[in-house]
């Protein structure tokens, strides 16, 4: 027998498992009411001090049995052991098919015993529904409280009785967002999330390794709004390519050339458009390029309403709401001709990284972890497990096919799905984008074979067309991730054909992605067949592909000119094959690269945003706020009057604009300004004064407390917007560093600290401007509304 | 609670570090069982070459020990690496750290063959031949062979493991080892010519301690010291931190230091293997300190290195590049080749001058020892303070950036 480590591994487990199926026989013999009893009983223990681990085997026999009762589905070994697996904080490898939801239902209810705080994480809201009702039966038969956390229709949802469930189904963007807004509330009894205890991660590569880049992000606070944007955009599309500007090699950056500026200075009338005095404009222009050249329509984004939405590289889906930052945004949307939005900054962000790092419990399941098990070890030190599977996989995975061009490749995708549609075999095919999904869907109609298209519509109607996929002469061309996590059942008859046929039309940027694809097909030992066309003009080769690549293209093309090649045969040897191979290789380099970079980085947001909410919560807390703001004014004024060049100008100006709106100077004897501890005195004395002024209306401690903590918190809350928006800009900032032999996370970290010594500063002098500047308008009964400066 | 877990880290990482030095100061004191220590004491003290290579890059090689070899297998592959990057910039770039961490190792599993070969073949009249073969070579060579490969190998992982959770990187290994030869150096000098000299005057103790002082503080200076140029970012809206591009000032760093001496070295080495030939004879009346050709040879290699060592750590091609490709520019600077023409500019500006300080640390104390015995060997002193100097700067560095993390607070 071959040696496997990760059997090995999985023998502690399989441990437990033996266990928990041993239990089996006496629990089928409980009634229902003795099953139901269990959930007291377990609770009982844990409150005794019980660990988890200690009844993890009673728990799982318990839910196992309750499952039958309720689902008519009873977990079996392979899924139990999944289960043991992922409450112990790993991620469990389980093929698509393998019952990933029953397998959930033993970990969410045993840690659905401690109480609330326990998600599970689905990639769209369709499927959190969907399992939420499913699943949900049994966790209320066993009496533990579960509910949905996104709204099956656009209705709002009372999402603070949701968080008060024992067990939420949800997608990870709604509970980040939910996590992000907690934090800008200004009443903790007005927060939502209560613990944040543990999470189980469905499709948990694509939540924390594909998607982990893009931060979640509120935005708000309107930036000051450029005009250039329109002009830029006609100047530069009137530029002409390889003579104004060029692209490089992977076409996923253009400049302009030597020649192109001398052409714009002249176009313009300016001299030295490089230099400082144009910077503005020249930003414009490079945003201009970027957005005609390197930003493709359909592809990157689309136009829906004279609205540009963005859409997800991965599955194509528009994302609304989400915006390009530092003016690429409006860029896009002058190219367009689509009225320009504001810009603006985001007021609370954090990446899917971050956020799942502060549950106290992490795991996950997946059909294709295994290939990323050392990055999922490095960045979240979740080790991962593959759970055998329950039937063997006879699926064939067969090897590529490459194609010289794009034509011979879509030539033959046709050709193999229409011998697969004669014989009524269902075919899903996959593209790499959007556009071309639409491209294939055409070419298959002009050949009279009937389809479905998944693109960018609602997760309900993908969900059915997925679920119809393998039915007889069923085809369905798709991009890659649309309508994951239903299972494509075999229709009658179809088994015989062969099982479903695989189709993917493009290698993808993560060897991961492709292989969740090929688990589509031979779900539960079904039979079935995957297979990739690739061609040399594949995005994925022209971008990571080494230079001779563009070279032998050309040999190609020569080669069908003079006959010596066959127009549409597959190219043959490792030569070809191996350049494919090699750029999926080098895109999956690149983006773990800049993954581990960015983790490395978001480290310090981390930790400042974890202090920022920390101390947020205190104060919301805390009743008496005496002590946080007197070493707040004395922090300040200390900070302010060892300040230099203070002149009696620059004071009267600090007080007028921070302390006292009626502040006059006459009696001021200048020669305080010559000893700082005079001058913090003399602030200090001013503020209070003031301070004592809005006593007046503030006539008891609790009005004086809640002036307080209001003016905390929105004093904070404007601060850390600014900071949240110059730490995401200080990554580019410090790139260029590496020059000096400087490592750019120290210098990132050392500007980190900068920004957040500016931050605290502005902080301070906000929280005692509000105190003391604020509007208090005495309304009836005596209700006080405070109007900020 | 979180800000203790900050301190911990850094504890944590100061602790391995030490932890760390200790092994290595530990494996270079296991004697390798096989070979006859005193003898090979003696055969190791006449080769001058080996002792400065060990000592450089953290070797030992008073007598045979485990970890004799030392760092200089890897930092030399290191190098080589990034020598090869520096040609071929596009496929390097595709490569996955996984590949590119299996490529250094191989690079320094070879270098350390050659080294391990040529300490053997320093110390081979001392072997105490045991009688048994493997494939025809005596047991005791095999095994001492092993040993030193494999010490070598042990080393290189101890410096990856120190780059990843210790301070400072691969450069504190060194460290103990110079320290430790440094009274050796200044007493022997690096072999070559007739400066070994058993006790200095009161006079020369005091110059020696006030120059060494001086250089010491220049060097910190110098090491701080950067051009900042201005970089323009459409991508960037900010006001509060700014942008630039940084050249040190000793764009080099201490690098040409660690490898001028082997270079200068290097052919009388050669030489040694057909001693009556006419370069034999060349190497040996010059290439060492008692004549002004010997001198001029050494600060011609200094300069050399340190123009190599500074192109290769800027990569003004690929810098230019880079800035083009994001949309970056400094201001004036036509994106492109004008980029690289500028930066090169600045880059051999800055070398020419740290050339300048270089020379005059090294070829001073050189001259001055043409008549004045003993002062030759103050510029290997020198040069220890230089790479001293650099390791502490990048150790300090991530010290100051792991103790800012847990200044952070509110109040």
């Amino acid at each position: 027998m071959r040696f496997d480590f990760n059997d090995f591994r999985l023998r502690k487990y399989s441990k437990i498992t033996k266990k928990i199926l041993a239990l089996d026989k006496e629990y089928q013999q409980l009634t229902d009411e003795q099953l139901q009893a269990k959930t007291i009983l377990f609770r009982e223990k844990l409150a005794e001090g019980a660990s988890l681990e200690s009844i993890l085997v009673e728990a799982y026999a318990t839910i196992r049995e309750a499952d039958y009762r309720i689902l008519g589905l009873k977990p079996f070994e392979n899924q139990v052991l999944g289960g043991v697996i992922l409450h112990y904080g790993m991620v469990a490898q389980m093929n698509t098919g393998e019952g990933k939801t029953l397998t959930a239902t033993m970990p969410m209810y045993l840690n659905g015993l401690t109480g609330p705080g326990n998600f599970l994480v689905t990639v769209n809201g369709y499927l959190a529904n969907r399992d939420a009702e499913e699943i949900g039966k049994v966790y209320h038969w066993m009496g533990l409280t579960s509910a949905a956390g996104v709204s099956p229709d656009e209705e709002e949802l009372d999402m603070q009785a949701i968080y008060n469930n024992d067990i939420v189904y949800t997608t990870n963007s709604a509970l980040g967002f939910d996590y992000l807004t907690d934090n800008l509330v200004e009443n903790a009894t007005d927060k939502k999330l209560n613990d944040l205890n543990f999470a189980l991660v469905d499709e948990v590569d694509s939540v924390l390794l594909d998607a982990a880049q893009t931060p979640l992000v509120i935005s708000g606070s309107p930036r000051v709004q450029s005009n250039l944007f329109n002009s830029t955009d006609r100047i530069v599309k009137s530029l002409q390519k390889d003579k104004d500007y060029e692209f490089s090699e992977d076409l996923t950056s253009v400049w302009f050339t030597k020649e192109g500026i001398k052409h714009l200075e002249e176009y313009l009338g300016i001299t030295n458009l490089v230099s400082k005095r144009w910077s503005d404009l020249h930003r414009h222009l490079v945003l201009a390029l970027q957005a005609n050249y390197t930003i493709k329509r359909n592809q990157d984004y689309v136009v829906v309403d004279d609205e540009v939405l963005l859409l997800d590289s991965e599955n194509g889906r528009a994302l609304t709401g989400m915006k390009r930052e530092s003016g690429i945004h409006q860029a896009m949307e002058a190219k367009e001709e689509v009225p320009l939005t504001e810009q603006t900054r985001a007021m609370a962000s954090i990446t899917l990284q971050n956020f799942f790092k502060m549950f106290k419990k992490l795991s996950g399941m997946t059909g294709t972890a295994v290939t990323s098990a050392r990055e999922f070890m490095d960045v979240y030190n979740l080790p991962v497990l593959k759970v055998p599977t329950h039937k063997p996989n006879i699926r064939i995975d067969r090897p590529d096919i490459v194609y010289a061009t794009m034509d011979e490749k879509i030539e033959a995708t046709v050709k193999l799905v229409k011998k697969a549609y004669e014989v009524q075999r269902p075919v899903l095919l996959k593209t790499g984008s959007l556009s071309l999904s639409r491209l294939y869907s055409r070419v298959l109609l002009k050949n009279g074979i009937v389809h479905n298209v998944l693109n960018a519509q609602s997760e309900s109607k993908e969900a059915m067309i997925v679920a119809d996929a393998g039915q007889a002469g069923a085809i369905t061309v798709a991009t890659s991730m649309a309508g994951r996590g239903t299972d494509i059942k075999l229709g009658p008859g179809v088994k015989e054909k062969g099982g479903l046929l695989v189709i993917g039309t493009e290698r993808m940027n993560s060897r991961r992605v492709d292989d969740q694809l090929r688990g589509r097909a031979g779900r539960q030992g079904d039979p079935g067949e995957s297979i990739f066309l690739v061609s040399l003009e594949d995005k994925v080769v022209i971008e990571n592909a080494p230079d001779w690549v563009d070279k032998y293209r050309m040999r190609l093309a020569q080669a069908l000119k003079e006959g010596k090649r066959k127009y549409g045969e597959p190219l043959r040897g490792r030569r070809a094959k191996n350049i494919v191979e090699r750029a999926q290789q080098a895109a999956d380099t690149k983006a773990e690269s800049a993954r581990k970079s960015s983790v490395k980085m978001d480290d310090i947001l981390r930790i400042q945003r974890e202090m920022i909410y920390d101390f947020r919560d205190y104060v919301m807390a805390n009743g008496d706020l005496g002590e946080i703001t007197q070493r707040i004014w004395d922090d300040f004024f200390k900070l302010y009057s060892s300040g230099k060049g203070i002149t009696r100008d620059k004071l009267s100006d600090f007080i007028i604009n921070n302390l006292d709106y009626n502040y006059s100077d006459e009696q001021f004897d200048s020669k305080i300004l010559e000893d700082p501890e005079q001058v913090e005195q003399y602030v200090l004395k001013v503020a209070k004064q003031k301070w004592e002024d809005q006593k007046l209306i503030l006539n008891n401690e609790f009005k004086q407390n809640y002036l307080k903590r209001l003016s905390i918190l929105k004093a904070l809350d404007v601060a850390w917007i600014e900071q949240v928006d110059n730490l995401s800009q200080l990554k580019t900032v410090v790139s260029s560093r590496s020059t000096g032999q400087h490592n750019p996370i120290f210098e990132y970290e050392k500007e980190a600290m900068n920004s957040f010594r500016q931050m605290r500063k502005a902080f301070w002098q906000n929280t005692i401007k509000y105190m003391l500047l604020s509007d208090l308008i005495v309304g009836k009964n005596e209700s006080i509304r405070v109007e900020f400066p | 609670m979180r800000k203790r877990s900050e301190k911990n880290e850094l504890i944590a990482s100061i602790m391995f570090t030490l932890f760390m030095i200790v092994l290595m100061e530990l494996g270079r004191q296991i004697a390798i069982p096989a070979l006859d220590s005193d003898l090979s004491r003696k055969a190791l003290n006449a080769s001058p070459l080996l002792r400065n290579v060990t000592m450089l890059t953290g070797g030992q090689s008073r007598f045979p020990s485990l970890f004799s070899i030392g760092l200089g297998p890897y930092m030399t592959g290191m190098i080589l690496f990034q020598a090869i990057q520096l040609i071929n910039v596009d496929a390097m770039s595709k490569i996955s750290d996984q590949k590119r961490g299996f490529i250094q190792r191989w690079i320094t599993l070879i270098i350390a063959i050659l080294q391990t070969l040529q300490f053997i073949f320093a110390i081979r009249k001392n072997i105490t031949l045991a009688g048994d073969k493997i494939f025809g070579f005596d047991f005791n060579l095999v095994v001492s062979f092993m040993i030193l490969v494999a010490g070598a190998m042990i080393v290189a992982w101890m410096s990856d493991m120190t780059a990843k959770f210790g301070v400072g990187g691969a450069g504190v290994l060194i460290m103990p080892g110079i320290i430790t030869n440094l009274p050796l150096m200044v007493f022997r000098g690096p072999g070559l010519g007739t400066n070994q000299i058993t006790s200095f005057s009161t006079n020369l103790w005091i110059a020696l301690g006030i120059s060494v002082l001086v250089v010491f503080v220049a060097t910190v200076f110098f090491n701080k010291a950067e051009l900042r140029i201005p970089l323009q970012r459409p991508n960037v809206q900010n006001d509060f931190s700014e942008s630039y591009l940084p050249i040190r000032f000793l764009t080099s760093g201490s690098m040409p230091f660690m490898f001028t001496t082997t270079v200068f070295m290097i052919p009388s080495y050669i030489a040694n293997f057909s001693p009556d030939s006419g370069f034999s004879r060349f190497t040996q009346a010059y290439i060492n300190f008692n004549n002004p050709v010997g001198i001029t040879i050494y600060c011609g290699v200094v300069v050399f290195l340190s123009y190599a060592f500074s192109f290769m750590n800027l990569q003004t091609e690929r810098q230019a590049e880079n800035l083009k490709k994001s949309g970056d520019y400094i201001f004036g600077i036509t994106p492109g080749k004008d980029t690289q023409r500028y930066l090169n500019h600045h880059v051999v500006r800055l070398s020419t001058a740290a050339n300048g300080y270089f020379l005059v640390v090294v070829a001073t104390s050189l001259i001055i020892g043409l008549y004045v015995p003993g002062v030759t060997n103050f510029t290997f002193a020198y040069a220890s303070i230089l790479i001293l100097v650099t390791i502490m700067d990048t150790t300090l560095d991530q010290l100051k950036t792991m103790y800012l993390r847990t200044q952070y607070d509110l109040l």
